[in-house]
């Protein structure tokens, strides 16, 4: 259990360090802030604020500055802020993490079940309606599902705000919008992942015990064909945090997808590096997690 | 299960401690604006983003302003005179109270043009006043500006100029100033700003125009068009902008929203890359000019909300001049000046949307920073001065320099008329883009509200007013 733990830890380490190279190494090749900055300065007042920044220092020492200044949990100032961007950052996660995790939910929610019903009823109408619609999930962007349920709701029915994040009502098209993205998935290893168990000895065991059909279903086969579905779905949180910036555009969210993004527009270095690594940091965290919670499904692991 | 069951309750209250209070219905005395996005600050200095200044000339003045028929009309300044080339007097309102109590003084005006001349804190605006060598304080309502050279925009560049609170600003730092405790003279005033989602001001009592028609004004950030749509349709937002010619016919008609047009300063080009083949020969720029059928494109594709001009210097801007006339369409004389620049069979050629290398030519947008002369397009896009966007990379035309130069060193404005007509017959001769049109502002605004949209893009809501039902 340790040696996995410690396992871990280095694997976290070493893939943020890769993250803030590889961020650090696009944005060099992107272009230069200053010009961005100082759009109407003249030349000589450019270079004085670019050796100020010190972008005319070689870029192992830039590299090696960055890394020892995020140990130290300093992203540096954000170029147009000109706050500290690691706040910045920081501030918009709550936003960011609440719609992802309700979209997780959402989609959890529905998936589940549908699946469920989908297997122990497979080949009925309401498995080919399941399919069709996931079907249907999986071909449409984001931002279109967004739009058109917008248009649906807001526009045609008015029964919920077009965007916004002031109000719970406001809360519930971008997360279905966003659970749109992982519910196709969910539900398909749902299904396929009980099809799988459903007719094997220990269920049939349980059934002959006598128990009910339902308790059968969640209690034996729905915990053993949960280990593919965690980790399908801890996979797709990290997709989910992608989607979220879509979804955040769209309903004008003001999380961290929309300060990432138009800092990418400015050449903001700071914030995208603190926005990359934070993000990537969650999803190291949520795979670990995901590790985690095997051992905890899977006895077996533990022992190995 | 329970572990499942608890887990979820967990999640269930990490998700209500993240959730925003809910949101009040919208009042009847509120206007709510969409903008794609919000600038980085609220300090008028620091940022020159489009979107920052419209939030900006609702919460501070300038010495001068504009009104709708681009005329100057006194503001924080109640008179201006110029003693000398480069010497201005402005007499500084009396009365005026910032939005904190205390009462504007010529000190103010003389620390808002330091802090944007003072190097060190990196102003973006820099640029635009750095001909100011000197404001001073001459009596308690009375300042000099006193320029280095001529500086024939000065009037131009001070309609956006916003004077901030000396004491204020220095008691609070230019951080907080700009985040959380901006303080102006104008008619709202600031209450909160919700980065990415809201910014809320509120009518200020003691404005010295009297009250704004709204108590609330609320500029929201929506980056999404398609959003922005619905919005105005469900009457979630009042006024939206930079509405695009597709979108028009459905809002023009829609019940909720009425649509307000105007042409603007904002001229489109095409830079053409004149250092290397083919653009180097001007029967080739020239035949690029003839080649493109812009009417076409302004009829069909911008529903006719453009117009055709002969340079970047637009019809709107001091300088121009409506003898020069835009090139027409002409595809047999187009192929004539390619077949004489050594191309009978015609040359493929690459442009890119923004700097790119090894390209000929750049699509590009100038907006002229609402800056009503044909300097503030020509300065910057064709002087080899470091700063100009193209003159230092593509444009390369002998003798415009200094024609530029010429009429900017000099406040003889029959003078500077004289030289920008010398400069576009020469650059329309010479060609250095492919000269395209003007552009329109659009705005779809809320039936609840009356109000226009303006030649220079801002959104002075001081202006706008309940509709009469």
């Amino acid at each position: 259990m340790l040696t996995l733990l410690v396992r871990r830890v280095v694997r976290l380490v070493v893939v943020l360090v890769g993250v803030s190279l590889v961020t650090f190494a696009i944005l060099q090749a992107s272009g230069d802030p200053v010009a961005l900055m100082m759009p109407e300065a003249p030349e000589a007042d450019r270079a004085v604020l670019r050796q100020n920044m010190g972008f005319n220092d070689p870029l192992t020492i830039q590299f090696m500055r960055f890394v020892g200044n995020i140990a130290r949990g300093d992203f540096g100032q954000s170029f147009f802020h000109r706050k500290p961007a690691l706040p910045l950052v920081l501030e918009r996660m709550p936003t960011t993490m609440l719609l992802t995790v309700l979209a997780m939910g959402l989609s959890l929610g529905l998936a589940v079940p549908i699946g469920i019903f989908s297997a122990v009823r497979r080949n009925s109408l309401f498995d080919h309606a399941a399919t069709f619609v996931v079907f249907l999930g999986t071909s449409m962007p984001v931002f279109w599902t967004g739009i058109m349920l917008i248009l649906l709701f807001a526009v045609q029915f008015r029964i919920l705000p077009v965007s916004g994040w002031d109000s719970w009502a406001a809360l519930i098209l971008p997360g279905f919008t966003l659970a749109t993205f992982s519910t196709p998935l969910l539900l398909r290893i749902v299904r396929s992942s009980m099809l799988e168990v459903i007719n094997l000895d220990y269920v049939r065991t349980a059934r002959a015990k006598g128990v009910s059909e339902w308790f059968v279903i969640c209690r034996h086969a729905l915990i053993n064909a949960a280990l593919p579905l965690v980790t399908v779905a801890g996979l797709q949180f990290g997709l989910l945090l992608g989607g979220a910036i879509v979804t955040e555009t769209v309903f004008a969210v003001p999380g961290l997808g929309r300060l990432v993004v138009g800092a990418i527009r400015q050449l903001d270095f700071p914030i995208v590096q603190a926005g990359v690594f934070v993000l990537a940091l969650i999803v190291v965290l949520v795979n670990f997690a995901v590790d985690m919670l095997y051992v905890y499904l899977n006895p077996q692991i533990r022992v190995r | 299960m329970k572990r499942w069951t608890l887990l979820a309750i967990v999640l269930a209250i990490a998700a209500l401690a993240a959730l925003p209070v809910a949101a009040q219905a919208q009042a009847k005395d509120t206007l709510t604006v969409a903008l794609v996005s919000h600038a980085p600050t609220l300090d008028p200095h620091m940022h020159f983003e489009r979107v920052g200044i419209l939030v900006n000339i609702n919460m501070f003045d300038s010495l001068l302003h504009r009104n709708p028929k681009l005329e100057f009309e006194p503001s924080l300044a109640t008179s201006w005179k110029a003693l000398t080339d480069t010497q201005w007097e402005f007499k500084i309102r009396k009365g005026v109270k910032f939005h904190n109590g205390e009462t504007l003084t010529p000190d103010d005006v003389k620390y808002s043009f330091d802090r944007v001349i003072d190097q060190t804190k990196k102003s973006p605006q820099y640029g635009n006043i750095r001909a100011i060598k000197e404001v001073r304080v001459v009596n308690p309502e009375t300042v000099h500006i006193i320029t280095d050279k001529p500086f024939p925009l000065l009037l131009e560049r001070l309609v956006f100029f916003p004077i901030v609170p000396k004491k204020h600003v220095e008691t609070v730092g230019d951080q907080a100033f700009g985040a959380t405790s901006p303080v102006g003279t104008g008619p709202w005033k600031f209450v909160e700003w919700k980065r990415d989602q809201l910014i809320r001001l509120e009518a200020f009592d003691q404005h010295w125009r009297g009250k704004p028609a709204f108590k609330t004004l609320i500029f929201r950030a929506v980056p999404e068009v398609a959003t922005m749509v619905a919005e105005i349709k469900t009457g979630g937002v009042d006024l939206i902008r930079e509405v695009s010619p597709d979108i028009q016919p459905e809002l023009k008609t829609h019940p909720m929203a009425y649509i307000s047009s105007t042409p603007i300063l904002r001229v489109h080009q095409i830079e053409l890359d004149m250092r290397v083949a083919p653009f180097d020969k001007k029967a080739v720029r020239q035949a690029a000019n003839y080649a493109i059928d812009k009417q076409t494109i302004i009829q069909k594709l911008m529903a006719g909300l453009g117009r055709q001009v002969a340079t970047v210097v637009q019809p709107l801007a001091f300088g121009f001049d409506p003898d020069i006339k835009p090139y027409p369409f002409d595809q047999k004389k187009a192929k004539e000046l390619l077949a004489q620049g050594g191309f009978p069979n015609g040359v493929d050629i690459t442009l890119h949307s923004s700097e790119g290398k090894g390209t000929h030519g750049i699509y590009g947008t100038w907006g002229n920073y609402s800056v009503f002369d044909a300097d503030a397009v020509l300065h910057p896009l064709y002087h080899s001065e470091p700063g100009g966007w193209y003159g230092k990379w593509y444009t390369r035309v002998e003798g415009l320099d200094k024609l530029i130069d010429e009429a900017r060193s000099t406040v003889d404005q029959p003078r500077r008329k004289r030289t920008y007509t010398q400069i576009q017959q020469m650059i329309r001769e010479e060609a250095p883009s492919v000269y395209l049109w003007t552009q329109y502002d659009t705005l779809a605004i809320s039936k609840k509200v009356q109000y226009a949209a303006r030649p220079d893009e801002w959104l002075w809501l001081f202006d706008a007013k309940p509709a009469a039902r």
